[in-house]
C-alpha cells in the first residue's frame, strides 16, 4: 500500500471525523441555548407586570404612611367637619315652597341626626 | 414540569420530536441545577459543564449507542446491547463530574506544563475505560473528547468556518481581533492541526492509531 496515499486518506478521514462531530455539538449547543434564553424570556414576561402591580400596591402603601404621618390630625378633623357641615348647609337650604329636603337634612354622609 | 422516563427521553431523542425535545432540555436543566451547588463547589461555570454533559449523553442516544432494546435501556457494545445500570440522569451528572475534574486538572497542566502528568492521566483514562467499548466507539469518543477541549478561540474559528461556511475574509470582519488573513489562517490551521495531534497523540497511546 502507498503509505502516502493512506496517510492523506487516514488525514482526510480524520479530518472529515473532526468536522462532523464539531458540527453536530455545535448545532446541539446553539439549540440548548436557544431553548433557555426563550425560557428566560418567558419567564420574564410572566413575572414583569406582577412586580410592576406589587411596586404600585407598595407605593401607594407608603405614599398612605407619609401623608399620615406628615398631616396633624387636627387638621384631618378639622377639615372633615368643615365638609360635613358644608353638606348639612347645602342639603337644609329650604325650597322655594317653603318645604325642605328632610332626607337630606342630615349631618352629611347619610348619617340621620338624633331627634332632639 | 412533566416527568420523563428514560424511555421517553431516548424514544424522543432518536425520533426528533422538538416539542419534547425543549421539555427534556428544562427537565434535564431543572434537576441539575438544584444539585449543582453541592456537585461543583470547586467553582466550575455551571452552565458550560451543564451543555458539555448534555451535549455528550445527547449525541450518545443520537449515534444510538445508548438505546432500547426489549424494553429496557442499554448500550450497545460489540453489537451486543448491555442494560444501562444508572437512570439518564444519574449518566449526565456523571459526565458532568468527569468534565469537571478534567477541567480542574486541565488548568492545573497548563499552569506546571507537565507532560509527565499528561502521560500519566491517559494511561488511566485507558485502563479504567469499560472493556465493552469497540475501538471505533473509542476513537468516536476520543474525537469528540477532543473537540469538547477545545480552547473558545479554536472552537471560534472552527465553528465559524466549518459550521457556518464564512470565508476568511468575513470571519475577519467578525473577529476583529486577529490582525491579518494570514494570520486566521494559520491560526485556523494550527487549530486543526492541533485537533488531528491531540486525538493521534491519545489512539497512540491507546494502541489504536
Amino acid at each position: 500500500m502507498n503509505t502516502t496515499t493512506h496517510d492523506t486518506t487516514h488525514a482526510d478521514s480524520l479530518d472529515l471525523a473532526i468536522i462532523s462531530e464539531l458540527t453536530a455539538q455545535e448545532t446541539l449547543r446553539r439549540q440548548f441555548a436557544r431553548w433557555q434564553a426563550q425560557h428566560d424570556n418567558s419567564r420574564r414576561l410572566r413575572l414583569t407586570p406582577l412586580i410592576a402591580n406589587l411596586a404600585s400596591i407598595a407605593a401607594l402603601f407608603v405614599a398612605g404612611l407619609i401623608v399620615q404621618a406628615l398631616v396633624p390630625n387636627s387638621l384631618v378633623n378639622a377639615q372633615v367637619s368643615t365638609m360635613l357641615g358644608t353638606f348639612r348647609h347645602d342639603n337644609s337650604t329650604p325650597h322655594n315652597d317653603g318645604s325642605t329636603n328632610a332626607a337630606a337634612d342630615t349631618i352629611g354622609f347619610g348619617i340621620r341626626p338624633p331627634t332632639p | 414540569m412533566k416527568r420523563w422516563t428514560d424511555k421517553e427521553i431516548v424514544c424522543a431523542i432518536v425520533e426528533r420530536d422538538n416539542a419534547a425535545l425543549e421539555q427534556i432540555y428544562h427537565s434535564f436543566r431543572t434537576y441539575f441545577m438544584l444539585h449543582a451547588g453541592t456537585l461543583f463547589a470547586g467553582g466550575a461555570p455551571a452552565d458550560d459543564i451543564f451543555h458539555d454533559a448534555l451535549v455528550h449523553l445527547w449525541r450518545e442516544i443520537e449515534t444510538r449507542r445508548i438505546a432500547q432494546h426489549d424494553g429496557r435501556i442499554c448500550r450497545w457494545t460489540d453489537g451486543e446491547p448491555r442494560p444501562m445500570t444508572s437512570s439518564l440522569t444519574t449518566f449526565l451528572i456523571a459526565i458532568a463530574k468527569r468534565k469537571h475534574w478534567e477541567q480542574l486538572r486541565r488548568e492545573h497542566l497548563v499552569l506546571t506544563d507537565n507532560e509527565h502528568t499528561l502521560e500519566t492521566l491517559d494511561r488511566e483514562r485507558y485502563e479504567q475505560r469499560p472493556p465493552e467499548l469497540t475501538d471505533d466507539e473509542v476513537r468516536q469518543q476520543v474525537v469528540a473528547d477532543a473537540v469538547l477541549r477545545l480552547t473558545e478561540r479554536c472552537r471560534d474559528i472552527l465553528t465559524l468556518f466549518y459550521y457556518e461556511h464564512h470565508s476568511l475574509d468575513e470571519i475577519l470582519a467578525i473577529r476583529p481581533a486577529n490582525n491579518s488573513k494570514m494570520g486566521l489562517k494559520t491560526s485556523k490551521y494550527k487549530c486543526m492541526q492541533r485537533l488531528r495531534q491531540s486525538v493521534h497523540d491519545r489512539l497512540s497511546k491507546m494502541g489504536l492509531d
